[in-house]
């Protein structure tokens, strides 16, 4: 399973789009499934997809033209989400400052089509606008989804300012317009903040919960465990660093010295556990509820960290991501599983034009010698220009995601190394066909008529393997 | 004033060599392996080759106005002969002769062979294998031509009977050994400056044609890939004025792709199906290369050089691409030899197992063996597939082992 070359950046770069004006790095979004937005400094805001043209698969970087956005805006940062079920809909919003010369003034542009049929048509939704103007300088937009007192769920745009606030904005379903809630209503954890936030991630906990993590430009870290029903912040953790901080990421990082297969996992190719034992749905939840969850923290001047499992341990178990402070500020972060081995890999973006990839090396089995688990530098792959975003999305619709990085100059593409996916999955598969075979349970041969003697599933199985290993070019 | 340098093996001796050539006709002959050879135990080759003057092993004044050269072989004999392109629109071909037992070069000397006057001024030299395989010299011609220079002095040693040099279809002239070709197709300008590459691979795809892929480039932006039989396979128009035409496997599958160069850095990579990779060179560039050279890891890998306007030299090295389209995992797998025989059910039945968990199901079919069709060997294969249960979105990895086992 194991790449030949280990070390070597894995992705092959399928695009580059080549942007008029620079970005920053609240400047990429999701839109949908398939869709990405980026917004350019000089007001411009691209729509990048892979569009099926003829039989035929080709990148296309269209301009969208955001209504209410002057020509002298220079756009702050933008985020989108679709509506929580069973409201529908695709909600862009997007902060810029407009400059008219004496004074400048920021807006909120939240975009949204409430017309059935074309909730999800980004050419209509950039029509229909609700311009907010705003008090403060904004930072992040981000988005998060919220439990409502009727126990429904709401998905709400936070935008960080530079006046020290975190302001929350949530749609007035009747009125069809978003409105400025008071943020401790619902985010008790997000008032009386130390500094400026630079960057938020929230993530949803089983038991109704979640963690609430945030950076400042001041370099302090804060994290809160919130009971959502109330919501009630249940403990709460704060850390100071000595640089500002640029992201901070929640991820499930798996502790166990023999990790199970993550049940959230969909690109899982590898079909070959020895242990094909019946996961109930017992064991599942049980399962979830024992993800301990991890914080990235990276800084524009020192290390990135991990604090492990901070649910228990709050910010006291630190892991120092080696040699990220090597390649200037760290300004974008991504942790997801890249080579499909269920073990996360932490992806670092440097405005020193370099992508870091750490993978984490499990400690040692013998439980409680001491030895912590650590992660290392397992590739790193040269741009030519700073990196300030990054994401990871289906855009080509087989299933498998793609890398989009945004940099100074533009959009890149990363595409896994399709023969060695395709590789996977045919091995996969084969050894699955070869372990089903093989397996105690040969309960479809009856199915299939008389053959099923052992000796004949036995040479059937071999015939199978044999077959599969014909598929291998 | 250097006008034009070349490496190959000029003097037939199985050896190359560098060869310089100035405007005012003087021609050089360089041996730069003696030199690294002899300084070995010193220095490192590279050092030797830098930081030493080179002395010419040989020097012959030919005429004056050198514009281009090619070191190929033109004739079909086997032999490397030197064709110098003029400003004068002349183009002239030579051929380096020597008595058989001498030692050194300083004996031989270059032979002229014959001289050709064209119509239009000559921006490259190629050579292109014709509609019989045999290899034609072609050049440029202003205005998106080329012609065909003939190699008369084959024919007047015809010894062998019944040969078919290409010197058949000019036949009709044979006063005139310059068969013009001008294609066709929206040509703005007349004049304008037009490159030619001869001999693009087709690579080993089963192609019996023998006919050569040669490709042309304007400085107003038309570029086509025709075949010797004058057949074109496409033609694109570009905005950026092209002034560089090279070739490159850089996919790896061995056929080669067309590479053209325009003066404000931008660069087309296209194949033998019109699929178009860009690339942009973020300065203005003097003078463009591509090829397979040694960077590093001491093996060729396939490389694009741009010379700017600032006394610097770029080399970028490994441009490989696992393939000119775009495409997506189901295509790649679709693809793949041998799997859709072997996936191709001809009969499934769908069960879930829920002992396997809540996200596994299995699919349970019959898979017919390739090239075994009575029904008694069929056998039964599973396939591990996602259940719809999983939450994951349509077209995971795990789904789509389902689509594709039922097709």
């Amino acid at each position: 399973m194991q790449r030949d070359a280990k070390d070597s950046c894995p992705f092959v770069e399928d695009s580059f789009s080549r942007f008029s004006s620079q970005s920053n790095i609240y400047g990429l979004c999701k839109a949908g499934d398939q869709e990405l937005l980026a917004a350019t400094l000089k007001g411009k805001v691209i729509c990048f997809k892979y569009q099926d043209f003829r039989q035929k698969l080709r990148p296309v970087a269209k301009e969208v033209q955001f209504t209410y956005i002057p020509v002298d805006a220079e756009i702050v940062s933008i985020d989108a989400f679709n509506k929580t079920p069973p409201n529908r809909g695709l909600v862009v919003g997007i902060t810029f400052i407009k400059d008219s010369g004496d004074k400048a003034s920021p807006f909120l542009n939240i975009y949204c089509d409430y017309e059935p049929g074309s909730e999800f048509n980004l050419e209509s939704i950039a029509q229909s606008c609700l311009n907010l103007e705003l008090q403060f300088t904004p930072f992040q937009l981000y988005h998060t989804e919220v439990q409502c007192t009727d126990g429904s769920s709401e998905t709400v745009f936070l935008l960080s300012g530079h006046d020290q606030h975190v302001h929350l904005y949530k749609e007035n379903a009747s009125l069809h317009q978003f409105e400025e809630h008071p943020v401790e209503r619902l985010f008790p954890e997000l008032q009386e903040l130390p500094s400026n936030v630079l960057w938020l991630d929230v993530k949803p906990v089983p038991g109704r919960r979640r963690l609430s993590a945030f950076g400042c430009q001041s370099g302090c870290v804060g994290l809160a465990l919130v009971d959502q029903t109330g919501p009630t912040v249940l403990q709460s953790w704060r850390l100071q660093q000595d640089s500002p901080i640029s992201t901070v990421l929640l991820f499930p990082l798996q502790t166990q010295t023999e990790p199970k297969p993550d049940p959230h996992q969909t690109t899982d190719t590898d079909c070959s556990e020895s242990d094909p034992h019946p996961t109930t749905d017992t064991d599942c939840s049980r399962e979830r509820e024992g993800v301990s969850y991890s914080l990235l923290v990276t800084s524009t001047v020192e290390l990135a960290v991990v604090y492990r499992d901070v649910q228990v341990c709050g910010l006291t178990q630190p892991i120092c991501l080696p040699e990220s402070d090597q390649w200037d500020s760290v300004l974008c972060a991504l942790v997801t599983d890249l080579d499909f081995d269920r073990h996360t890999e932490v992806l670092l973006g440097t405005y020193g034009q370099e992508l870091l990839c750490y993978k984490f090396q499990q400690p040692d089995s013998v439980q409680g010698s001491g030895v912590e688990g650590q992660f290392q530098l397992q590739w790193r792959r040269s741009f030519k220009s700073p990196l300030l975003a990054v994401t990871y999305l289906d855009l080509t619709g087989d299933g498998l995601k793609e890398l989009a990085i945004l940099t100074l100059k533009g959009l890149h593409i990363l595409q896994h190394s399709l023969a060695w996916v395709a590789d996977l999955v045919l091995q996969g598969l084969a050894k699955r066909t070869a372990q089903l075979q093989n397996g105690p349970e040969t309960w479809a041969a009856p199915a299939q008529g008389p053959g099923d003697d052992p000796d004949s599933a036995r040479g059937a199985a071999a015939e199978s393997r044999k077959e599969a290993d014909r598929t291998e070019p | 004033m250097l006008t034009c340098v070349g490496v190959g093996d000029i003097c037939n001796k199985g050896k190359n060599y560098v060869v310089a050539v100035g405007a005012e006709g003087w021609f050089h002959l360089f041996d730069l392996t003696a030199t690294a050879s002899a300084k070995s135990e010193t220095s490192s080759q590279q050092e030797a080759l830098f930081w030493d003057d080179q002395k010419p092993c040989f020097t012959q004044h030919i005429p004056a106005n050198t514009k281009v050269i090619l070191i190929s072989d033109i004739d079909g004999d086997g032999r490397s002969e030197l064709v110098v392109g003029y400003t004068d629109r002349v183009v002239r071909a030579f051929r380096w002769e020597e008595p058989p037992d001498s030692p050194d070069l300083s004996s031989g000397q270059l032979v002229l062979l014959k001289k050709w006057l064209l119509e239009g001024q000559v921006d490259s030299l190629s050579v292109n294998p014709g509609p019989e395989g045999v290899p034609e010299l072609m050049v440029s011609q202003p205005g998106c031509g080329y012609a065909i220079l003939l190699c008369s002095w084959t024919q007047e040693g015809a010894a062998e009977p019944g040969e078919g040099t290409p010197a058949t279809p000019g036949g009709e002239s044979p006063s005139r050994d310059v068969i013009l070709h001008l294609t066709t197709g929206r040509i703005h300008n007349k004049n304008v400056s037009t490159h030619l590459i001869g001999s693009i691979s087709r690579g080993s795809n089963g192609d019996s044609s023998k006919c050569g892929l040669f490709a042309l480039c304007t400085l107003d932006g038309t570029l086509k890939l025709m075949d010797s039989s004058e057949q074109l396979l496409w033609s694109v128009q570009v905005d950026h004025q092209l002034f560089a035409l090279q070739k490159l496997d850089v996919t790896g599958d061995g056929r080669e792709e067309v590479v053209a160069c325009a003066w404000d850095g931008q660069t087309y990579i296209i194949d033998h199906n019109r699929m178009v990779v860009r690339f942009q060179f973020d300065e203005n560039v003097n003078a463009f290369c591509a090829g397979q050279y040694t960077c590093k890891d001491g093996r060729n890998s396939p490389c694009l050089v741009y010379v700017s306007f600032n006394h610097k030299i770029y080399v970028y090295w490994r441009v490989e691409l696992e393939r000119m389209e775009p495409t997506n995992l189901l295509r790649v797998l679709e693809e793949r030899p041998g799997t859709g025989a072997c996936w191709s059910a001809s009969a499934w039945t769908l069960r879930t197992r829920p002992q396997l968990g809540s996200w596994w199901g299995t699919c349970c079919m019959r898979v017919r063996l390739p090239g075994r069709t009575d029904g008694r060997n069929v056998l039964p294969c599973y396939a591990a597939l996602a259940s719809p249960k999983l939450n994951s979105p349509p077209g995971s990895i795990c789904s789509f082992l389902c689509k594709y086992s039922y097709q």
